[in-house]
């Protein structure tokens, strides 16, 4: 019998209340990023750059290099003529490569055989990328932020819901061994809404991403006056704009996001036929980028 | 003249908005808070109203909701430093046309205020007081249109090596203005400013994502064909550029045959006559050979074209400059034969310039031996 609406409200309040109270003690178990993963970064980080290096450490991710490789192969960049995992990184430069490698470990994320993990995030992926492509754009074509930047920030700012979906699984098979999927799917959705801002801020410096990544992901919520033309305001006006568009991951109030994209539109200073040309071919980019 | 209430409690403020919308012709109304907003409204009829959200007395919000409740759909812009979203949804909600963030500039203002009257190109907006004539002569937008003041450039490309911009001018005919950029930031600058023809776009820059790159200049430049600049390859990389929205694609390191190929797609018949008063100078040929009866078939149509022109502007005569188009046995003396047939249709005698060797080829046939040619252009100016 499922709970009902008091319960429910109980229950959610008391996950959110263990959440929060991991992360703010340290005890959150977070996804951690592959060893590899660390180590290309931080070659990339360092200023005395060794490619021959850095490509050594990609090999061991065969995935990861597969990736590379793709991206690299495509007409985005050098197309055919690349061949080699070191010409792919010189085609790519090493701030498309580090892009590359957070979105590869944030995609690695999204994934789970579980089927009610899959079904808490199963749009997430497809909207966080609608952001990315529409961030990275309207930092390329107003403000000025970097929109490499802004296109992680999209893609990553709700990060925090698989892996709070994740944890909801292991709270619920440690809770209760003999009473498998006892927790409503309004709840699982109720918690993750509420907690999942907290967890994607802590993941990202647990990844030790760039502070305008960490900033989009920490509150998409209202827009920041006192950086307008910022990544993060800007990741908000590309979050609106995606659920108008149908990028959603879940009801929407089509008030509030109308609210949000005027607002947007005067914070940024975005003009309205740029906007109206960018989210034009948004489900083609979406398709290309994802 | 269109009647605007303004809704504020700074005087600062209103003095901006009644300066920067006086200067449009626009008569202002103004009120100090929400309550005195809807007393004037009860004395006059605007057609549109500029409201502030913070206000002592009676705020934005509650003006706006008794509007509503009362039956007055006057359209409203929110004007305020307020950026709260609930605050916005409930103001959608009662209906509102379009929001302002203070700080902001005069240029937003009027834009935002144009368009929501419908006086910025569209259809203009019935008025409210159907005595006023003036709304006919309503002054234009403040941003005029953009493409009337920015500079037109056939060819902008977007390459990291500076030594291919010039390599590309050198294989482009001198007729064609063109644009080189080394980064990503310049070229969407350089899209901003003027309006260009065909963008090409090297594949292979730096941390630049070159189909993003391409579907942000589409953005500003909706217009424009999109090239993409591969490395040479045996394997299809024009379908693949095709398949990620490039129009073209030319490969480096250049073919001069192939860039006129691709040049020609997009320029070939504005450029090929260029005429300067009754000067018709014709541009070379540099294509594939079995694309020459095309070049010649293409002259014979333009000058056609042109010497209409030239009649229309009541010339007598033309001076033709051969000096660039290449012999290819007969065909130059068929051409000139035709292009004189086709004078002669309008009334317009044929002077010719060219190298001595044209002129003897010219001489091997009756219709073209008598035409009067000389050696340089000065010299038939003079003649």
């Amino acid at each position: 019998m499922a709970p009902n609406l008091g319960d429910n409200e109980k229950l959610v309040g008391e996950l959110n209340r263990i959440v929060l109270g991991r992360i703010a003690s340290g005890r959150l178990v977070l996804p951690v990023m592959p060893e590899v993963a660390q180590k290309c970064l931080a070659t990339i980080r360092d200023a005395k750059f060794n490619q021959s290096k850095l490509t050594a450490e990609l090999e061991r991710e065969p995935l990861l290099t597969a990736s590379i490789l793709k991206t690299a192969m495509s007409a985005a960049h050098a197309g055919s003529g690349v061949k080699t995992l070191d010409q792919a990184v010189s085609a790519i430069g090493q701030q498309k490569l580090k892009s590359l490698i957070v979105e590869f470990m944030a995609r690695e994320l999204f994934r789970s055989s579980n089927p009610r993990v899959q079904a808490a995030v199963k749009n997430v992926w497809q909207h966080s990328v609608a952001v990315a492509v529409l961030a990275r754009d309207i930092a390329a074509l107003t403000s000025g932020a970097p929109s490499d930047a802004c296109y992680l920030a999209g893609l990553l700012h709700d990060v925090g819901k698989p892996v709070i979906a994740a944890m909801l699984l292991e709270a619920e098979k440690m809770l209760s061994k003999d009473k498998p999927n006892w927790l409503d799917i309004t709840i699982w959705t109720s918690t993750i809404e509420k907690t999942h801002r907290t967890v994607g801020v802590a993941l990202a410096t647990e990844w030790k991403l760039p502070e305008e990544v960490t900033a989009g992901i920490r509150d998409c919520s209202e827009y920041d006056t006192a950086n307008r033309t910022g990544c993060a305001n800007i990741v908000r006006f590309a979050n609106a704009l995606a659920k108008r568009e149908g990028f959603t991951t879940g009801p929407v109030d089509a008030a509030d996001i109308d609210a949000m994209i005027m607002i947007g539109r005067s914070m940024i200073g975005a003009d309205d036929v740029v906007i109206d040309r960018l989210v034009a071919g948004l489900a083609d980019r979406v398709a290309q980028a994802g | 003249m269109p009647a605007i209430l303004t809704v504020d409690d700074s005087s600062t403020i209103r003095s901006i908005i009644n300066k920067t919308l006086g200067e449009l012709g626009f008569q202002i109304e103004q009120a100090e808070d929400g309550q005195q907003g809807l007393a004037k409204l009860e004395e006059v009829s605007v057609d549109l109203i500029l409201l502030d959200v913070t206000m002592p007395v009676m705020d934005g919000p509650t003006m706006l909701e008794k509007l509503r409740a009362s039956g007055n759909k006057t359209p409203v812009i929110m004007l305020t430093s307020e950026s709260k979203r609930s605050i916005m949804t409930g103001a959608i909600k009662l209906g509102v046309e379009d929001y302002i963030l203070k700080p902001f500039k005069p240029d937003e203002l009027k834009a935002k205020v144009l368009k929501s009257l419908k006086m910025d190109g569209g259809p203009v907006a019935v008025k409210t007081n159907a005595a006023d004539a003036q709304m006919a002569a309503a002054p234009p937008p403040p941003s005029a249109a953009p493409s009337g003041q920015r500079q037109f450039i056939d060819v902008l490309v977007v390459d990291d090596m500076e030594n291919v911009h010039k390599k590309l001018r050198t294989l482009l005919p001198e007729t064609l203005t063109m644009k080189g950029c080394v980064s990503a930031r310049e070229a969407l600058q350089h899209a901003q400013e003027g309006v260009y023809r065909v963008i090409v776009i090297d594949l292979v820059i730096p941390d630049v994502n070159s189909v993003a790159l391409m579907n942000q200049l589409r953005v500003l430049q909706p217009h424009a064909v999109m090239t993409a600049l591969a490395l040479r390859s045996s394997n299809d990389i024009t379908g693949e550029t095709k398949a990620q929205g490039f129009h073209d694609c030319i490969q480096k390191p250049f073919d001069a045959a192939a860039v006129d190929d691709w040049r020609t797609k997009y320029f070939a018949v504005e450029n090929l006559v260029v005429v300067n008063d009754n000067v018709l100078s014709i541009a070379e040929f540099a294509g594939k050979q079995d694309k020459v009866d095309g070049y010649y078939a293409k002259l014979k149509n333009l000058c056609r074209e042109s010497f209409e022109k030239l009649a229309s502007a009541c010339y007598e005569d033309s001076i033709i400059d051969l000096s660039k188009v290449p012999m290819h046995n007969d065909k130059l003396p068929r051409l000139v034969m035709e292009m004189d047939s086709e004078a002669k249709k309008f009334g317009i005698a044929l002077r010719l310039v060219g190298v001595p060797e044209a002129k003897k080829a010219l001489s091997q046939l009756v219709e073209t031996a008598s035409l009067p040619f000389f050696g340089t252009l000065a010299e038939a100016k003079a003649a």
